[in-house]
Formats: C-alpha cells, sequence, structure tokens
C-alpha cells in the first residue's frame, strides 16, 4: 500500500460564477520516504494539489487515501485531528503566528492534543535545536530573519511527528543561500524518513529531490524519479 | 500553552481593540449599574416611607354632586364654587382621643382659585402635621412664611413658576418659596400655604374642608382593625365621612416603577449598543485574522477550537469589562443619585449586583462574539491562505 493514493480527482473551484477546473483526473501515488517536487507554471494546480493532498481542499470528485484512510470520507472535525496526526505544513511566508514567540509557534500543534506544559516545552525545545534555532526561541517572528522564521515553520510542521510534510514554496521569499540552507535541512529530514511533498519554482531545488512532478493545466504531464544528491 | 494561552497573547498585543471592546462593555454595564443601583435604592427609600406612613384616612362632611377633587374628597361643587365645611372644633376634639387609633392630623382648607384664568386648586395646611403624615415630601427650597406658598410640581409647571417668584392669589401677592418633589398624586397640582393664612385669605375662618388623619401606626396596618376605627369615628362625629386612602401608596410605587422601567428601557438599548460594539469589532478581528485561523486549520485544529479561542478572548474581554462597568457604575450611581432622585439612602457596593454585573457582560460579550466565532471557525483554509 502507499503512503498517498490520489484517485480520479478533480477540483473545480467556483470563482465568482464561473467554474475554474484547477485539477483535472488526476492520478498520482506517493511512496513512504519519498521527497516530491511540485512544479509548473502559474495557474497550473500545484497547491490545489498540495492542499487536496494535505487533507485541507477536498476534490470535486474522487478520493485521496493517506496510510489507507479515505481522508476526505472524514468528517471535518475528523479531518482536522488526521491533519494534526499525520500531517505537517510549511507555506511560504507569513505562517508564524504574529504574537507568540518562536517556541510558543512551534508548539502550536501541540496545543490541542493531551501534552503537559513540559513535554510541549521539551517536543518544541528538541525541534528548535534539530533546526538550529535552540538560542533563538524566545523571539518573536518580527525579530527573526526570513530564513529563520522559515526554519520555526518547519519544526513546527514536525514537532508531532508526523509521516508526511507539505510545504508550498519554502524558499520562495528567501535569498539563494538562505534557500539553499532551507533545502539541506528538507533534505536531512527526509533522509531521517520525512515523506515530503514541496512546490517550488526553483529549479535549483530540484538537485534535493528524489522525484519532480510537473503539473499543467491541472494535470500531470510527467513524473521523473532521479537518482538521490547526497 | 494551550488555547487559553493563544486567546491570552492575542489580547496582549491588540492593545487598541481590546480597549475598544472593553469600552463597550463598560459602557453597557456602567449604565445599567447605576440605573439599577438607583432604582433600588429609590425602592428602599420608598419603602421605608411608606412603612412611614401607616394608613391614611380622610374626614369630610357628607356632600352631593361635586367636581374638583381632592385625593377623591370633592372640594367644590361646580355651581356654587363652595364646599361644604366642617368645623375646626373636630380637629381639637380629635387631638382629644389621639392615641386611640387616631395619630397625625392634618386638616386642610381647600379652595378653588383662578390665577391668570387657569382653575386651581389652594390647600391651607399645618406643614408640621403635613410633613409627619408624608414623609416622603420633600420640598425644594423652604417651607412658607407668611405671604409665601409651595407649588405642588404639576401646579408650578402650568404656572411657569419657579421659587422666588411671585404669584398673586385672590389679590394678594404671595412669594414661591419652594417647590413639591413629584408625589405621582393630585397633591402635585396644588398650592399650599399656611391653614391661618389661607382662612384669613378666603375669609373662612374656623372652616376646615377636611382632615388628613393616620389611623393605623406605620407597620401596623389591618384592616379589622381600621374598619373598628373608622365606625368609632363616624359614631362619634355624626355628619362626617371617614374614608380610608387607599391609592397613597399605589401612586408613590408608580413614580418609582415607571423609573424602574424606564431604567430597564435605558439598559437594553445601551447593552444592545454595547453588543453590536462587541460584534463589530469582533467581526472585524476575524477578517483581520484570516490567514492566522488557515494556519491553525491546516495545523489540526479543529472548528470548535477556533471557536474556543475566540470565546476565550470575548470572555476575557467580558469580564474584565462588566468588573470595571460595575465599580464605574456604583461610582457613577453615588455621584449621580442626588441629581436624579433625592435619595437619603446611602448607595453602597453590592456584591450581588456586581455579579450579575459580571455575569450579564459575559452572557452579552458570548452572545455578540458567537456568530464572529462561527465564522472564523467556518473559514477555508484554503481560501484564507489565496487572500495573502
Ligand atoms: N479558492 C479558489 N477559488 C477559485 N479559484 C481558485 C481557487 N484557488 C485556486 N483557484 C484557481 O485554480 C487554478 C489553480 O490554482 P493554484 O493556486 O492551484 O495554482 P498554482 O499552480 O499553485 O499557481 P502559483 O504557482 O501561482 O501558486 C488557478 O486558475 C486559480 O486561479
Ligand atoms: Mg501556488
Amino acid at each position: 500500500m502507499s503512503l498517498i493514493e490520489v484517485k480520479n480527482c478533480t477540483k473545480i473551484y467556483d470563482s465568482g460564477g464561473t467554474a475554474v477546473e484547477a485539477l483535472k483526473e488526476v492520478d498520482l501515488t506517493i511512496e513512504e520516504g519519498e521527497f516530491v517536487a511540485l512544479i509548473g507554471p502559474s495557474g497550473s494546480g500545484k497547491s490545489t494539489l498540495l492542499t487536496m493532498l494535505g487533507a485541507l481542499n477536498p476534490p470535486t470528485r474522487g478520493k485521496v487515501l493517506i496510510d489507507g484512510i479515505d481522508v476526505y470520507d472524514l468528517p471535518a472535525e475528523r479531518r482536522a485531528d488526521f491533519r494534526s496526526s499525520y500531517i505537517g505544513f510549511v507555506f511560504q511566508q507569513f505562517q508564524l503566528i504574529p504574537y507568540l514567540t518562536a517556541i510558543e509557534n512551534v508548539m502550536l500543534p501541540l496545543a490541542i492534543l493531551r501534552y503537559s506544559h513540559a513535554e510541549q516545552v521539551k517536543m518544541a525545545e528538541n525541534v528548535l535545536e534539530k533546526v538550529g534555532l535552540a538560542d533563538k526561541a524566545k523571539r518573536l517572528p518580527n525579530q527573526l530573519s526570513g530564513g529563520e522564521q522559515e526554519r520555526v515553520a518547519i519544526a513546527r510542521a514536525i514537532v508531532n511527528q508526523p509521516p508526511i510534510v507539505f510545504a508550498d514554496e519554502p524558499t520562495g521569499s528567501l535569498d539563494t543561500k538562505t534557500g539553499e540552507e532551507i533545502m539541506k535541512l528538507f533534505h536531512t529530514l527526509n533522509q531521517e524518513g520525512l515523506t515530503i511533498v514541496m512546490v517550488t519554482h526553483n529549479e535549483e531545488n530540484l538537485k534535493y529531490v528524489k522525484r519532480t512532478i510537473v503539473v499543467r493545466d491541472g494535470m500531470i504531464e510527467n513524473s521523473n524519479f532521479h537518482g538521490d544528491v547526497a | 500553552m494551550h488555547l487559553g494561552n493563544i486567546a491570552v497573547n492575542n489580547l496582549k498585543v491588540r492593545k487598541i481593540k481590546v480597549l475598544f471592546l472593553i469600552l463597550g462593555i463598560v459602557l453597557g454595564i456602567t449604565t445599567v449599574v447605576t440605573l439599577t443601583s438607583i432604582t433600588l435604592a429609590m425602592q428602599e427609600q420608598l419603602e421605608d416611607n411608606l412603612n412611614a406612613v401607616g394608613q391614611l384616612a380622610i374626614i369630610t362632611p357628607v356632600s352631593d354632586s361635586l367636581s374638583l377633587s381632592y385625593n377623591g374628597v370633592s372640594v367644590a361643587s361646580t355651581t356654587s364654587y363652595q364646599s361644604r365645611t366642617i368645623s375646626e372644633k373636630i380637629v381639637e376634639k380629635l387631638e382629644d382621643i389621639a392615641g386611640q387609633g387616631v395619630s397625625v392630623i392634618a386638616p386642610k382648607l381647600v379652595q378653588p382659585v383662578e390665577i391668570d384664568s387657569q382653575k386651581m386648586l389652594v390647600a391651607g395646611v399645618n406643614f408640621d402635621s403635613e410633613l409627619r403624615l408624608k414623609p416622603y415630601w420633600l420640598v425644594k427650597g423652604n417651607l412658607p412664611n407668611t405671604k409665601q406658598v409651595v407649588l405642588g410640581l404639576l401646579a408650578a409647571e402650568r404656572l411657569g413658576l419657579a421659587a422666588g417668584d411671585t404669584v398673586d392669589i385672590n389679590g394678594s401677592r404671595f412669594v414661591v418659596s419652594g417647590i413639591l418633589a413629584e408625589t405621582g398624586t393630585v397633591e402635585d397640582k396644588l398650592i399650599y400655604m399656611a391653614l391661618p393664612e389661607a382662612q384669613r385669605l378666603f375669609k373662612r375662618a374656623g372652616e376646615i374642608t377636611f382632615i388628613e388623619v393616620s389611623i393605623m401606626p406605620p407597620g401596623k396596618e389591618d384592616v379589622y382593625r381600621e374598619q373598628a376605627v373608622i365606625k368609632q369615628l363616624e359614631d362619634e362625629f355624626p355628619g362626617v365621612n371617614v374614608v380610608p386612602v387607599k391609592d397613597q401608596k399605589q401612586a408613590r410605587r408608580d413614580i418609582v416603577d415607571r423609573f424602574a422601567k424606564f431604567s430597564v428601557l435605558v439598559s437594553v438599548v445601551v447593552l444592545v449598543i454595547g453588543g453590536l460594539i462587541v460584534l463589530t469589532t469582533m467581526m472585524s478581528s476575524v477578517k483581520e485574522r484570516t490567514r492566522e485561523i488557515g494556519i491553525f486549520r491546516a495545523i489540526g485544529f479543529r472548528q470548535s477550537h477556533i471557536i474556543k479561542v475566540f470565546l476565550t478572548e470575548a470572555l476575557i474581554i467580558s469580564i474584565v469589562g462588566g468588573v470595571i462597568g460595575y465599580f464605574s457604575g456604583i461610582l457613577l450611581a453615588k455621584f449621580a443619585s442626588p441629581f436624579i432622585a433625592q435619595l437619603d439612602v446611602q448607595i453602597g457596593w453590592n456584591p450581588g449586583l456586581g455579579l450579575a454585573a459580571v455575569l450579564t457582560s459575559s452572557f452579552i460579550g458570548l452572545i455578540a462574539s458567537a456568530y464572529p466565532a462561527y465564522l472564523a471557525a467556518r473559514l477555508d483554509p484554503v481560501e484564507a491562505f489565496r487572500s495573502l
């Protein structure tokens, strides 16, 4: 059984009265431990596919199975619980809660789970250490650089040890060097067993991934596996 | 870290918004607490006064079809403009039997007059007895001396007179020494002067139109005893009627009830306004936090978690607003009550009212935030990220 199975998924948005077909009968499987990049022109449906895989965006038709669970068959609150335990999200920018410190942002996914405060702090400190920000735990997001904010977001995505992390253009707003560092971090996490699906516009990033999927006009045009760089 | 921390931390950074929300709540609760504590004090004072009055009765001559009346007692016939009177001697006899049921004796001479072509009633009274009989009488200004009168509130309004003005009655000039605060009874329509002055002015020496007496001591009202006293009086003084005054207390209660109703109305209006302030502020807050809500949802927060965060914020603000509103309301009531209701009763801290204030503000805050919280929970996280 594959970790993620997309079965004949179509997504039609209603954009002010006109129907926009963002995804057209997409089939896709992703195995545990993969590091996948979604690329393609703007508006091709990458983010739609990513959020659909991430149990956030129900398809108009079709099924998404994760770990054998038909996620859009779950009632909304159960699907939220599913995200809580299976999925981490990393977005491009402005994704930290501005009034919470770095460590509080990282603890956020734990706030709805049964962990004591001490356990939460310990888990958050561990992942902050892992992303190299142990010394900036008490800072507010606006006291952190763009790359540091991205690291906090990654720490938050993995703090509850989900099997899969979805990232939408995580290096999009970063300079080349910082972007490299973030990609190296993702690479390390993938080596440790994390399944990662990432939307990216940056060709440079592709050298870190194991597979590239090209999305065009709501369809998967091409899916290439390539060798691991490391 | 739990949902409450998220709420608290958010409130800490949104100072202006929080201030605005608290202000909305404080406004409403202050008004409610002020009006409620004044109403309560008025009711307390009223009951004190009513209890001090006892049961009143009016002793009148037996008479026929008449028009002008005083507390249900006719004082002048339409045709003659003269009423029957009783002799002042009864007063002396009454004083002899004072203590056997009858206590305060307040004789009156009531005379219709025309002032500025308006028909008015002048009452010559004994102010000492009058004030003992009616502890609720409150004269703003002074009691009248020679050539002075006190006006009932409605009489003053009708004649357009205030304390210090002069008024011509039956060819003599009088100075208005004071105005009687509203009693809610016919007493508001009268012009009062000392009894001997009235008897001189109207050339009716020794005459009395009727006598108000207290036939029951305060707090000892008893219908059977009352009837016995009335019968005894009618036996003793043939040719007079003794009528117990029934509507006096009700009239007094009506004034307070009117204020209570007014208070409730104003309270409801300001609470609704406060609620609307909370509603609109919360709505704009949900809009501003669209992205944040999307992140919460992506992380795995349930809709109910989002609602909890928003309602916790609303509850914190409401409780703070309720407490502040309670204190400012009591202080305002202490300050304003002399101007609003001439209260002798001291307005004090009232823990029960405090609790009610906080419960009310929490209720309003939660109700007003329910819809914004629901909208926040219903936000589509995908939309939330798109609108960036
Ligand atoms: N919530 C929505 N409502 C209506 N239309 C939408 C919505 N989200 C996306 N679309 C439309 O669906 C199509 C695919 O959008 P999507 O965001 O998935 O593209 P993308 O590949 O991520 O583009 P980009 O590279 O610019 O981020 C676009 O035409 C877009 O306008
Ligand atoms: Mg996109």
